[in-house]
Formats: structure tokens, C-alpha cells, sequence
């Protein structure tokens, strides 16, 4: 290889001599033809790339990375769709238990005054029955007590008529004889 | 024994056609340029035809030709490469296809002549000069001038800087163009073994014969991307000044 470069510098006489000695390559009478050549095919060959195949590789390339972005990105769209669908769901949900929730303690409060008032309102009413029915025991319990008096009143008076001996008793010790028994009695009664 | 350099002389097809005083005969050099880029651009116009969506096996071997040229490309130059991705991506492939197409017996390899490589790298060398000058104008000396480098050192610093960026299409051509030929003059001279060691002791040097063969299928494929990468890293010392 060094030898090759010493005789590349050198000139080209030398390179004829390094011919004879073996390397084709160095014989300067197929140099002009081959540059010619590479030349001509290899600028027929950039053409053809930059005007068939690179546009046209390019493009098809390009297509699929736009397509697989397009399809990522919808993807990515439809995922955030999801979500947000997800936790409207889910306060939907939220906010439906809570409303039960808040409509099982209303009612509950609600049938808690209404049942209080109707307790009271039927205390009320025993009460009042219980007021009722104590005056009325009392009364009858006084009355019985004067009725009784005027029926023994009425009574002795009756007997004594009967006996007629109307004139001999003092109307004033009968009576006086019946409180005493009353009196007497008022245990029994009460 | 046949002479290995053999392999290598460029014999005149037809007639001697000449313009002027310049010989321009086609020869079996000039053949396999021409069967190297019809092969490419046969494979790559039919193969590009159909637009699919999901590529087709053969489409997909393009489309994968391309990508790999592409990230070689925005790897090492950038973004601004750009409008020379086709020039890249003719010259991998021109110099891929030529070293494989010497791989096929009895073929010629286009690459192995120092001319051919020495012609690709003079015009990239030249190319490469004229676009970093556009770019940059007389600021482009200063690729010569190495960043953080003591003023002393600077008078040798840029000498050698200068040096290496003119050797630059010689170490490109000289690396190709060795590289094919000692591989091929290898793969000669091991035949030449099996030959004259005839039924007895061929075997060994066959063996090496078929090891050597994948190795320089390899050894093809490496230098090819080899002086596509090269190319890209000269590209982006025009068109992004780092130092």
C-alpha cells in the first residue's frame, strides 16, 4: 500500500514500472476509460435515485408515518374520551348516592316530626280524655254523695211519713243523723 | 500458479473508441459499472412501483436501503445533510453493489482499482471544500484551527490539520481500494493453494477459501458503509463547523 502511494506521488513513469511489476491498477492507459465510465453510470445511477426512487421512497415512507401518528393520535383521543367518560360516570354515580343518601335522611327526618307530632298530638288528646274523665269521676263522686243524702233525706222522710209520725220527729235530727252515717261511710265511698 | 493480480487487468471489450485524444473504450471495468447500476436501479424502480401501505418483502428490502442510509446520515451530519441524501444513498449503494458483484467468481471489481475509488473520493474531497467555502466562506479556514488549542502549538497544530484534510480522498480510496484488492488476491492466491496441493492437502487451504469468502462478503459490506459514513462525517464538517 505504501509502495502504491510512492508511486502515485512519484509520477507516472514510475507507475508504468510498478505495472510490468504486477499491479494493474497502476497502468495509467485504463485510467481515463474507467473515470469515464464510473462517470457515466454513476451519474446515470444519482439520477435515476434522485428522480425515481428517492421521491417515490420517501413518499411511501412518509405516507406510513403519517398514517401510524393519524392512528396514534386518535388512539390517544379516544383514550382521553374514555376517561373523561369514565369519571363523568363515576361523579355520575357519586352524586346519585349522595342524593339517595340525602333523600333517605329527609324522609327519615320528616317521618321522625310527623310521628312526634302525632304522639304528641295523641298525648294531647289522652291527657285531656284523662281531665275530662277525672271531672267527671269527681263530679259523680260529689253528686252521688248529695244525691245520696237527698234520697235517705227523701227516704226517712218516706218512712217516717209511713209510720206517721211525722210530728214527732225533728226533721233537723234526721238530717244530722244521715251526716253522721255519711261521715261514717265516706271511706267506703271515696 | 496463475498470477493473483491477474483478476485485476482491465481488458478493452470491442472496439477502441477514442474522442479526441482520450481513450474511452468500453472494457470489462466499464461492463460491471454498467451491470452494477442497471442491477440497482432494475431492483429499486421495481421494487419502489407500488406505494403499499404494508410493504411487500421486496419493497421493504428498499425502504430498509434507505432508512439505513437515512439514519447514517441525521446520525452523523444532521438535519442539514438532507438535500444530499441521494447523493449518499447512490454512492453506498454503487459501492455496495460493486464490491458484492466482485464477490460472484470469475466477476470484476470495480472498486479494487485505486482510479475508480481515487475519482468517488476527489469529487466528494472537492465537493465537500466548494460546499463548506458556500456555506461559510473564508470562515471555513477555521476547520484548520482546532478550539482550546495554546497559541504556541497553533503554527504546527494547523499544518497538521491542513495535511490530514488533504489526505483525506486518499486515505477514502486508499482504504476502499486496498481493502478490495488484498481481500480478492487473497481469495486468488488460497485457490492457487487448493490447486497445487492438489486432492491431498487442498482441503485446508478450501476451507480457508470459504472463510475468507464470508469474511470479505463482510469485509464488502463494511468498507462500502465505511465510505458512505466518511463522506457524511466530511459533509458535516462544511455545513456544521464544530471546531
Amino acid at each position: 500500500m505504501l509502495r502504491a502511494l510512492l508511486i502515485l506521488i512519484s509520477g507516472s513513469s514510475a507507475a508504468f514500472a510498478a505495472e510490468s511489476a504486477g499491479m494493474p491498477q497502476l497502468d495509467p492507459k485504463s485510467w481515463v476509460p474507467q473515470i469515464f465510465w464510473l462517470i457515466i453510470t454513476f451519474g446515470f445511477l444519482y439520477i435515476i435515485i434522485s428522480k425515481i426512487v428517492y421521491p417515490r421512497l420517501s413518499e411511501s415512507i412518509e405516507q406510513r408515518n403519517d398514517y401510524i401518528s393519524d392512528l396514534v393520535d386518535e388512539a390517544k383521543k379516544l383514550s382521553e374520551q374514555t376517561e373523561k367518560l369514565n369519571k363523568q360516570y363515576e361523579d355520575f354515580i357519586k352524586s346519585s348516592n349522595n342524593k339517595a343518601q340525602e333523600i333517605i335522611v329527609n324522609d327519615r327526618k320528616k317521618l321522625n316530626t310527623e310521628f312526634n307530632k302525632k304522639q304528641d298530638e295523641l298525648n294531647e288528646k289522652i291527657s285531656k280524655i284523662t281531665v275530662e274523665a277525672e271531672k267527671e269521676i269527681k263530679d259523680f263522686k260529689s253528686n252521688s254523695i248529695n244525691q245520696i243524702k237527698l234520697i235517705s233525706n227523701n227516704l226517712s222522710n218516706e218512712l217516717l211519713k209511713e209510720l206517721s209520725v211525722e210530728e214527732l220527729v225533728d226533721q233537723n235530727i234526721v238530717l244530722k243523723n244521715i251526716e253522721e252515717i255519711c261521715k261514717k261511710r265516706k271511706g267506703n265511698i271515696s | 500458479m496463475a498470477n493473483p493480480m491477474q483478476q485485476f487487468e482491465v481488458k478493452t471489450i470491442g472496439p477502441k473508441i477514442e474522442i479526441g485524444n482520450l481513450d474511452i473504450s468500453f472494457t470489462n471495468s466499464s461492463l460491471f459499472m454498467v451491470i452494477t447500476v442497471s442491477l440497482i436501479s432494475i431492483f429499486f424502480v421495481i421494487t419502489t412501483q407500488k406505494k403499499s401501505l404494508v410493504p411487500s418483502r421486496l419493497q421493504l428490502l428498499s425502504e430498509m436501503a434507505y432508512q439505513f442510509v437515512a439514519k447514517m446520515i441525521s446520525e452523523t451530519a444532521g438535519s442539514k445533510a438532507r438535500p444530499f441524501f441521494p447523493f449518499i444513498l447512490t454512492l453506498f449503494l454503487f459501492v455496495l453493489f460493486c464490491n458484492m458483484i466482485g464477490m460472484i467468481p470469475y466477476s470484476f471489481t470495480v472498486t479494487s482499482h485505486i482510479i475508480v475509488t481515487f475519482a468517488l473520493a476527489a469529487f466528494i474531497f472537492v465537493g465537500v471544500t466548494i460546499i463548506g467555502f458556500i456555506k461559510h466562506g473564508f470562515g471555513y479556514l477555521k476547520l484548520f484551527i482546532p478550539s482550546g488549542v495554546p497559541v504556541v502549538l497553533l503554527p504546527i497544530i494547523v499544518v497538521i490539520e491542513v495535511i490530514s484534510y488533504l489526505s483525506r480522498p486518499i486515505s477514502l480510496s486508499v482504504r476502499l481500494f486496498a481493502n478490495m484488492m488484498a481481500g480478492h488476491t487473497m481469495l486468488k492466491v488460497f485457490g492457487g493453494f487448493v490447486i497445487s496441493l492438489g486432492l491431498v492437502g487442498g482441503w485446508l487451504p478450501l476451507g480457508f477459501s470459504v472463510a475468507l469468502t464470508g469474511l470479505e462478503i463482510l469485509v464488502a459490506f463494511l468498507q462500502a458503509y465505511v465510505f458512505a459514513i466518511l463522506t457524511c462525517i466530511y459533509l458535516n464538517d462544511a455545513l456544521n463547523l464544530h471546531h
